[in-house]
């Protein structure tokens, strides 16, 4: 970075001291003023002595401690006052140019002349010490204006950085590394860091605290970024010229750091405000898309299973090949569809942002609409459902887990003989509520059957089996977007068996019968 | 066929903006002895509902001109011909509104004649049965409803039910074939209030299979419309029309 450098650059270094040198330095010049000051009242007096009386002279010479005092602070204006008091005696006090006194009453004229004039002298200084501060005070709130309103139009982090930079360069002559928290990365800006002080950084940012923990050597100050919310990043301030920070100096530092805090805080919103708002537009051009695809797939399966199916209905009546050549087209056509369908459900489960209508039910209802669903396929097979009859109620997606079933079933049914036994079970446990699909076939062929569960994954390789290995895969996303487990593993009988787990809640309540509207009307 | 005699050539009205899928649903419905009468847009499809007087009308909700919901909504206004909307899986929702709007029954895409033909000579049916007027006494297979006495028999035995149970059965009876929301259920026995408290519904008829269906985790009569909600069948097809 050009402005690592920033340092050994005389320009700005002078102008960062130029207002210290102006409040603290009272060099040999101040003293000699204030004593040319007393020289100059003296001169102007002695055409005048004459003339005037001896309590104008000496009101002159006040008037040169309070432009001492004025001018070039306290130590001057004592010795202007001391100065003119001297002046005063030797030069206009008889006998003149001696510093005796002839007359008695002007020893008290001489005393009280010094103790006002360092009475002024002090009130002078201290006024001009006021004033110095509170324009220092002006111009501090000046600066913190001015970077506040800079670090306001920031909009990035480097951004910050750069204001960051370029202020403590100007007003302390300091050298600035940032480290920031935010979302867009923490993002360190590359400047010449030790790795001490990058450390402690790091744990600054992590711990936080008010007070800057300040290094002994090299007299870096590392500082929390504090925003109103959380601590935004920390800040490393480096000056190797000069180790050693005033009071007004970290007054000023931490009032940066807060600025710095607050613009980085405002920064990570606006980021993060950006990111959702990018995340809303992909969801809903997924969503866009997927039902988009949807339509456009089904829409030609469904002419194609209608259409084959009136095949049927045509006259003449077709022969009776043709008729089955029509009933494989449809058959095809569906399977097609139920294949789409799986894919389609695949893509919005997985995408994590389906909605679950979850509701309360009886899981005798999902077994019904599933085993209904599939009935064609089941009809060379023996279905048997064990369901007790105190079996509490689940709480999920029924359309979802009637996929899950019916894709277990239609499994269950391919990959098993005719005349096998399917069997339905649902079982609950203290926190569990399993929902099992079993079957006496020849049970899993793969020894891994969690391996299932993968995508595009078939328990016998180029098996004549139909199935993408879609229909699995959709089982687990859907069963773990209900926050519930499946596996598959080798049932009693040596079969297959499919066991969802999902936790038991607290059941819903149920009003009363005679909550209801209608009047009563017992049998 | 005698099924043709119940339903001797009722008009059908078909609104749905693909070709392929008119074309079929023509084919099947011209050989079971309907006219058919065809619109692609719902506009188009309003002022064929109200020259041709259709005795059912089949809807496809997405249509390029505007929601079918809406053309339930108009189409109720002045007629109670059946209407049984065409829908894509997976918009349960959709299915709900259109519904509750006033719709009697749906069919997901794809569907094969059969189940189309299926559900029109049921709801086309149901026409014919409205003509023979509100009978006190219901029976469908080995169940019998006395509504006058209230009171219910399997095989000839009183079977017990709660007031709830006994509404639930009465409400799904008087409207075979047809399918109800839970929405519909719920506002008619728990009052507006309760509408989103579905499992309410969901264990009084779980009991209430229990007590009339043979097997009650595969109905005949009382069957489950995944998401949806309910329909009495009264001839106790299974989904596959066996």
């Amino acid at each position: 970075m050009a402005y690592s450098h920033c340092v050994t650059n005389p320009a700005p270094k002078k102008n960062s001291q130029s207002p210290a040198s102006r409040t603290r330095t009272t060099g040999a010049g101040a003293w000699l003023g204030a004593i040319t000051i007393c020289v100059a009242a003296t001169l102007i007096g002695l055409p005048l002595a004459g003339s005037l009386d001896a309590a104008s002279l000496v009101l002159l010479f006040m008037l040169a401690v309070v432009l001492s005092g004025a001018r070039f602070g306290r130590g001057p204006a004592v010795l202007a006052a001391c100065l003119s008091v001297l002046l005063f005696n030797v030069v206009f006090v008889e006998p003149r140019f001696s510093l005796a006194v002839a007359d008695e009453r002007l020893v008290f004229t001489l005393g009280m002349m010094l103790l006002v004039g360092l009475i002024v002298g002090h009130l002078t200084a201290s006024l001009r010490a006021q004033a110095r501060a509170a324009s220092d005070g002006e111009r501090l709130v000046r600066r913190l204006y001015d970077i506040s309103r800079e670090l306001g139009t920031a909009l990035t982090v480097q951004q910050v950085d750069e204001v960051a930079r370029q202020f403590m360069r100007a007003q302390l002559a300091a050298q600035v590394s940032l480290w920031a928290r935010n979302p867009s990365a923490a993002r360190v800006t590359p400047s010449p860091v030790s790795e001490t002080l990058e450390a402690r950084a790091a744990e600054v940012m992590q711990q936080g605290g008010q007070q800057p923990v300040e290094l002994r050597d090299g007299g870096a100050l590392v500082i929390a970024l504090q925003g109103p919310m959380a601590i935004r990043g920390a800040m490393v301030l480096q000056r190797p010229q000069e180790p050693s920070w005033r009071d007004s100096e970290r007054r000023l530092i931490d009032a940066c750091a807060a600025l710095i805090g607050s613009a980085l805080e405002r920064i990570h919103y606006i980021e993060v405000a950006r990111d959702s708002a990018v995340e809303i537009e992909g969801e809903r051009l997924r969503n866009v898309l997927l039902s988009g695809i949807s339509h456009d797939l089904r829409t030609p399966l469904a002419s194609l299973v209608g259409l084959a199916e009136s095949l049927a209905l045509t006259r003449p009546s077709p022969s009776l090949q043709q008729a089955s050549i029509a009933q494989s087209i449809a058959g095809s056509a569906r399977r097609m569809g139920a294949m789409v369908n799986n894919l389609l459900d695949l893509a919005r489960v997985e995408s994590g942002k389906v909605h679950l209508r979850l509701e309360w039910l009886p899981v005798e209802e999902v077994i019904g609409t599933s085993v209904a669903a599939c009935e064609s396929a089941l009809v060379h097979h023996h279905l048997h459902i064990q369901v007790p009859d105190d079996m509490p109620l689940f709480r999920f997606d029924a359309v979802l887990i009637e996929r899950v079933l019916v894709n277990l079933l239609e499994n269950a049914a391919k990959y098993t003989p005719s005349g096998a036994t399917i069997t339905i079970e649902a079982v609950s446990y203290p926190d569990e509520l399993w929902l099992c699909v079993s079957d006496d076939g020849p049970g899993f062929r793969s020894s891994r059957p969690q391996d299932l569960f993968r995508k595009f994954e078939r328990g016998a390789r180029e098996s004549a089996t139909p199935g993408a290995g879609l229909g699995l895969a959709l089982c687990r996303a859907i069963v773990e977007a209900h926050g519930g487990t499946i596996r598959a593993e080798a049932a009693a009988s040596g079969g297959a068996r499919f066991v969802m787990a999902f936790a038991r809640r607290a059941p819903p309540d149920m009003p009363p019968e005679d909550s209801l509207t209608s009047r009563s009307c017992l049998p | 066929m005698n099924l043709h005699q119940e339903t001797p050539g009722a008009r059908v009205l078909v609104i749905e903006d693909e070709a392929d899928i008119r074309h079929f649903v023509r084919l099947a419905l011209e050989s079971d002895g309907h006219e058919v009468t065809e619109a692609a847009t719902l506009e188009r499809g309003l002022i064929e509902a109200g020259v041709r007087r259709p005795d059912l009308v089949v809807l496809d909700l997405g249509l390029p001109d505007g929601d079918g919901v809406d053309f339930i909504r108009t189409f109720r206004s002045w007629s109670s011909s059946p209407v049984l909307v065409l829908s894509a899986r997976s918009a349960e929702h959709d299915k709900v509104r259109a519904l509750d709007s006033g719709a009697d029954d749906y069919l997901i895409k794809p569907f094969g004649s059969a189940e189309l033909l299926a559900r029109t000579r049921a709801h086309l049916r149901r026409r014919h049965r409205h003509a023979g007027g509100d009978e006190a006494l219901l029976s469908f297979g080995n169940i019998a409803i006395d509504r006058a006495r209230r009171r219910v028999s399997r095989d000839g035995e009183l079977v017990h039910l709660t007031p709830i149970e006994y509404a639930l059965l009465l409400k799904l009876t008087s409207h075979p074939d047809r399918v109800i929301t839970h929405r519909q259920l719920l506002q008619e026995l728990w009052g507006p209030v309760h509408t989103e408290s579905v499992h309410y519904v969901r264990v009084h008829m779980g009991n209430l299979r229990k007590k009339i269906e043979a097997d009650s985790s595969r109905p005949r009569w009382l069957l489950t419309e995944t998401g949806v909600g309910y329909r009495f069948s009264p001839e106790g097809a299974s989904r596959q029309g066996a």
